[in-house]
C-alpha cells in the first residue's frame, strides 16, 4: 500500500499531486501491477482533503491504463510506468552522474543547474499521448515568470 | 424531550423539593406548638398575636416561623425562578440552537418544556398548600381564614400566585435572554403587582358588609375581615374611629355600659365593613382568576415569542 | 418551486436578514444555489453574513426579505420535514455543557428518529473521548469533534457547519476535518461549512462561496475559479491590464506602490492552465496565483479597510485601491 501526502504551499493541485506520487512510487518500483490502491474513502480521511479530489485523481490514472478497479473488491494497479526497468533506470543515472561531474568542473552552482535543467524538461516535451486536455503543471511549477506575449 | 426537561433541570427540580421538605420539617416541628396556642383561646384579644396568648410559652422556632410568614409570600417567586432559570439559561448560552436543529419542531420543544414547568408548578403549590393548611388547621379554626397570616398561603392562592410568578419569569426571560435582568425584572414586577393588589384591589373583589350599630366592643366575629371601622354621628356625618374619643372621652376610662350609654345619648353609632367568613372562597375565587387569567396570558406570550420571534 | 428544487440541498432567492425594524442588514441579496454532494466553504471576515445564512438554512431564522429552501422545502415553516434531513453544528456551545458526552447522545436518540448511536459510539471510541465526561470539560477540539459525531449520527443529507474549527490548534482541526472528510466520502453528505482558515479550505472544499458586508461576492466552483485568476506585476505607468474592452478580464483588486501596479486579475474565460492569459502588453508579467491569494484579494477589494495583507510585494508603500470594472 502506497502512502500518500499532500503538500499545501508546493502550489500544484492536490489531485495532480497524488497523481504523481502514484506515478513516481510506480517509477521506482514501490508499486506493482496487482498492488491493492487504498479505496478513496481511506485517502479521503488519512489526508483530510475532498473526495472529489481523490476521485479525479483516481480517473486520470484509470485514462492513462495504470490502475483499474475489479467491482466489489477495489482498485488494483494495472501495469508500470514503461521505460522504467531497473537497467533503464541505471543507464539514466550513470550518464547524469557524468553530467553533474562536468557541471561542478565548470563551476556551475546550484540553481544554474536547476535552470538548465528547467529550459531543457521544457524544451524536450514528451511525445504527444492519447487523452485530450492534458493539465500541463508548469503552469503553476514555473519558477520564473511569463511574459506575455 | 421530556427526559431532557428532567436532565437539564435536574438540579433545579431537586432544589425545590428540598425547599419544600425543609418547609414542611419546619411546620412539623412547630405544629405542636401552633396546636397549644390554638386551644387557649378564652385568653386572648381575638385580633392580637396569638403569642400574646396567656400560658403559652411557644419554642423560638415556631416564632422564627411565624415572624417568618410574610416572607412566605416570596415562596411562589423562588419556585419560579428555580422553574423557570433553566429554560432562560439555554437561552443565554446559546444551547438553545442545538435543541431546536434535531428532529422535533420548536413548537413541540415549547411545549413539552413549558407544560412540564407548568405542572411542575402546580405539583408545588399543591404540596405546599395542603402543607401549610395542615399545619395552620388549628388556628384557623378559632381566627378564621381571612387573616393575613393565612389567607394567602391556603385555599387556591399559592397555585395562582405559583403560576403567575412562573409566567413572569418565563416572560421576562424569553424576551431578555439574560438571566439576572430576567430574574430582577420578574421580582420587581412581582412585587409591584401583589402589594398593590392586597393592599386596594382584595377588599374590593367582592361588596363587604356592613353592619350599623355594632355593639361597641365588639368587632365583628372573629373570623371576619374587618376593614373599616367609623362612628357615625346622628346627622349622618362620618366620624373615624377618633370621632367617639371626642365625645366621649378615652374608652379606657369607661366601663362597656358607660360607653355604650354615652354614644345613645348622642346619637353616635358605628359603622362596621368587612368581610365576613363566608366571603373567603368567593374572594378566593376571584382572585385565583385573576392571576390565572394573568399567567396564562403571559404563558402564552412567552411561548409565541419563543416559537416566533427568538432566533 | 418546482420538483427538480427538492433534490438542491440549499437555494436561496435573493435572501436577506436585517434585526429589528431599521436595523444593519446582515444578509443582502442572496441568491445562491448549492448543488448536492459537494463541500462549500463560506468565507468571509466576521459580521459577514456567514452564521445568517447558516441560522437561516437551518431554520433558526426567518428571512426578512426573499426565500430559502432546503430540499425544496422551507426549514421554517416545513421544519418537521426539514429537520430530520440537516444537520446543524452551532458556532458557539453546540453542546449542552452540563450533560456527560454519553447523555448527548441520548439527546440525540430521544429528539431524532433513527439516530445511528452505533456509528457515534464507534466514532466517538476511535477519537478516544470518555463518554462519562461532561460535555463542558472536553477540550475544544474535543467538543468539535463530539458536535460533528452527534450531527453525523443523524445521517443528514444537508450538513451546516458554523465555524467549526475557529478555536482549534492545526492537529484538532485535521482530526476534525478527517472525520468530516471521511462522512462525505461514505454518505455523499452535502457540507456548507464557514471558516476563517483558508488554507484549511483549499484541500477540503469543491465550491467556494465569498460573504463580504452581507452580500455574495463569489459563488463558484474552487479549482477552475482559481486557475483563472492572474496576478500581474507591471510599472506604474503602465495602463490598466485589461485595456478597455474587457474581452480580457477583470480587474478584481489593484495596488500601487511608488515604482509597481499589482493587479489580481480574472482572465476573460480563456488561459485556464498558462499559456493565452489575456492582457496584451509585455511590459506585465503574470503569475499564477494561490486559493488563498485570489480569497484575499476579493475581500480587499470589498473591505479596503480589513485587508489583512495587500497584494503589493512592498509593504508599506503607499496603496491606493480600486476595484476597475471592465
Amino acid at each position: 500500500m502506497i502512502a500518500l501526502r499532500l503538500d499545501d504551499r508546493s502550489g500544484v493541485a492536490a489531485y495532480l499531486q497524488i497523481v504523481q506520487q502514484v506515478k513516481h512510487a510506480l517509477r521506482l518500483g514501490l508499486l506493482h501491477p496487482g498492488d491493492q490502491m487504498p479505496t478513496i474513502r481511506e485517502v479521503v480521511t488519512s489526508l483530510a482533503i475532498n473526495p472529489n479530489t481523490v476521485q479525479k485523481a483516481y480517473r486520470e490514472l484509470e485514462l492513462d491504463g495504470l490502475i483499474g478497479g475489479r467491482p466489489g473488491q477495489g482498485t488494483f494497479v494495472l501495469r508500470t510506468i514503461p521505460g522504467a526497468s531497473a537497467a533503464n533506470l541505471a543507464e539514466m543515472r550513470a550518464g547524469l552522474d557524468r553530467w553533474f561531474a562536468r557541471a561542478r568542473e565548470l563551476d556551475l552552482d546550484d540553481e544554474s543547474i536547476v535552470a538548465l535543467f528547467t529550459v531543457g524538461l521544457r524544451a524536450n516535451p514528451p511525445p504527444a499521448r492519447a487523452s485530450e486536455d492534458e493539465p500541463e503543471p508548469n503552469a503553476a511549477q514555473a519558477q520564473g515568470t511569463e511574459r506575455v506575449a | 424531550m421530556t427526559w431532557l426537561t428532567w436532565r437539564l433541570q435536574r438540579t433545579e427540580f431537586v432544589l425545590l423539593g428540598a425547599m419544600l421538605a425543609g418547609l414542611s420539617g419546619l411546620l412539623l416541628w412547630t405544629q405542636s406548638d401552633v396546636a397549644a396556642i390554638a386551644r387557649v383561646t378564652e385568653c386572648a384579644n381575638p385580633f392580637a398575636e396569638p403569642r400574646l396568648g396567656c400560658g403559652v410559652d411557644p419554642s423560638p422556632i415556631y416564632d422564627l416561623v411565624f415572624q417568618g410568614l410574610p416572607w412566605f409570600n416570596f415562596l411562589p417567586l423562588i419556585a419560579a425562578v428555580l422553574l423557570a432559570l433553566p429554560l432562560v439559561t439555554e437561552l443565554e448560552q446559546g444551547t438553545y440552537r442545538l435543541a431546536w436543529t434535531q428532529g422535533r419542531t420548536r413548537a413541540a420543544w415549547a411545549w413539552n418544556r413549558l407544560g412540564l414547568l407548568t405542572l411542575a408548578a402546580v405539583g408545588f403549590a399543591t404540596v405546599f398548600t395542603v402543607a401549610f393548611r395542615w399545619w395552620s388547621g388549628p388556628l384557623d379554626r378559632v381566627y378564621g381564614r381571612l387573616g393575613e397570616d393565612s389567607y394567602d398561603f391556603g385555599g387556591t392562592l399559592p397555585l395562582a400566585h405559583t403560576l403567575f410568578a412562573v409566567a413572569l419569569v418565563l416572560a421576562t426571560g424569553v424576551v431578555l435572554r439574560r438571566t439576572v435582568p430576567a430574574v430582577v425584572l420578574a421580582g420587581v414586577a412581582y412585587v409591584a403587582i401583589r402589594i398593590p393588589f392586597i393592599l386596594w384591589v382584595r377588599p374590593r373583589l367582592r361588596t363587604p358588609e356592613t353592619i350599623v350599630d355594632a355593639p361597641a366592643t365588639a368587632g365583628g366575629a372573629p373570623g371576619d375581615w374587618q376593614l373599616a371601622w367609623r362612628w357615625r354621628d346622628a346627622a349622618g356625618a362620618e366620624l373615624g374611629p377618633d370621632g367617639f374619643f371626642a365625645v366621649c372621652g378615652p374608652t379606657r376610662a369607661l366601663s362597656p355600659e358607660a360607653a355604650e350609654e354615652c354614644a345613645r345619648s348622642h346619637g353616635l353609632v358605628q359603622v362596621l365593613t368587612y368581610h365576613p367568613a363566608a366571603h373567603y372562597w368567593p374572594l378566593q375565587l376571584t382572585e385565583t382568576a385573576i392571576f390565572l387569567a394573568g399567567a396564562v396570558a403571559l404563558l402564552g406570550f412567552a411561548g409565541w415569542w419563543l416559537v416566533r420571534r427568538v432566533e | 418551486m418546482n420538483d427538480t428544487h427538492q433534490s438542491t440541498p440549499l437555494e436561496t432567492r435573493d435572501l436577506g436578514k436585517r434585526y429589528g425594524r431599521g436595523g444593519r442588514w446582515a444578509l443582502r441579496g442572496c441568491t445562491l444555489s448549492i448543488p448536492p454532494g459537494r463541500v462549500t466553504a463560506l468565507i468571509g471576515p466576521n459580521g459577514a453574513g456567514k452564521s445568517t445564512l447558516l441560522r437561516l438554512a437551518a431554520g433558526l431564522a426567518t428571512p426578512s426579505h426573499g426565500s430559502v429552501a432546503v430540499f425544496g422545502a422551507d426549514p421554517r415553516g416545513s421544519a418537521a420535514v426539514v429537520l430530520p434531513r440537516i444537520g446543524f453544528v452551532a458556532q458557539d456551545r453546540p453542546l449542552y455543557p452540563r450533560l456527560s458526552v454519553a447523555e448527548m447522545c441520548e439527546v440525540g436518540v430521544r429528539l431524532n428518529r433513527g439516530w445511528d448511536r452505533a456509528f457515534a459510539r464507534s466514532r466517538l471510541a476511535r477519537l478516544g473521548i470518555d463518554p462519562g465526561q461532561k460535555a463542558g470539560k472536553l477540550s475544544g477540539g474535543q467538543q468539535a469533534q463530539v458536535a460533528l459525531v452527534l450531527a453525523l449520527a443523524k445521517h443528514p443529507d444537508l450538513l451546516l457547519l458554523d465555524e467549526p474549527t475557529a478555536s482549534l490548534d492545526p492537529h484538532s482541526r485535521r482530526a476534525f476535518l478527517q472525520v468530516l472528510m471521511e462522512a462525505s466520502a461514505t454518505d455523499g453528505t452535502t457540507v456548507v461549512l464557514s471558516s476563517h482558515s483558508v488554507p484549511d479550505l483549499e484541500r477540503v472544499c469543491d465550491r467556494l462561496v465569498i460573504l463580504s458586508r452581507a452580500q455574495v461576492l463569489v459563488s463558484e466552483e474552487i479549482e477552475p475559479f482559481v486557475a483563472s485568476h492572474r496576478l500581474l506585476i507591471g510599472p506604474r505607468t503602465a495602463p490598466s491590464p485589461v485595456g478597455q474592452s474587457g474581452r480580457d478580464g477583470t480587474v478584481v483588486q489593484i495596488s500601487h506602490t511608488a515604482r509597481q501596479t499589482v493587479a489580481l486579475v480574472r482572465t476573460g474565460g480563456q488561459g485556464r492552465h498558462g499559456g493565452d492569459i489575456g492582457p496584451h502588453d509585455a511590459r506585465w508579467e503574470a503569475h499564477p496565483v494561490g486559493f488563498e491569494e485570489v480569497v484575499l484579494g476579493y475581500l480587499a477589494a470589498a473591505e479596503p479597510e480589513r485587508a489583512g495583507e495587500a497584494l503589493s510585494a512592498e509593504r508599506g508603500a503607499d496603496t491606493r485601491r480600486e476595484r476597475i470594472a471592465s
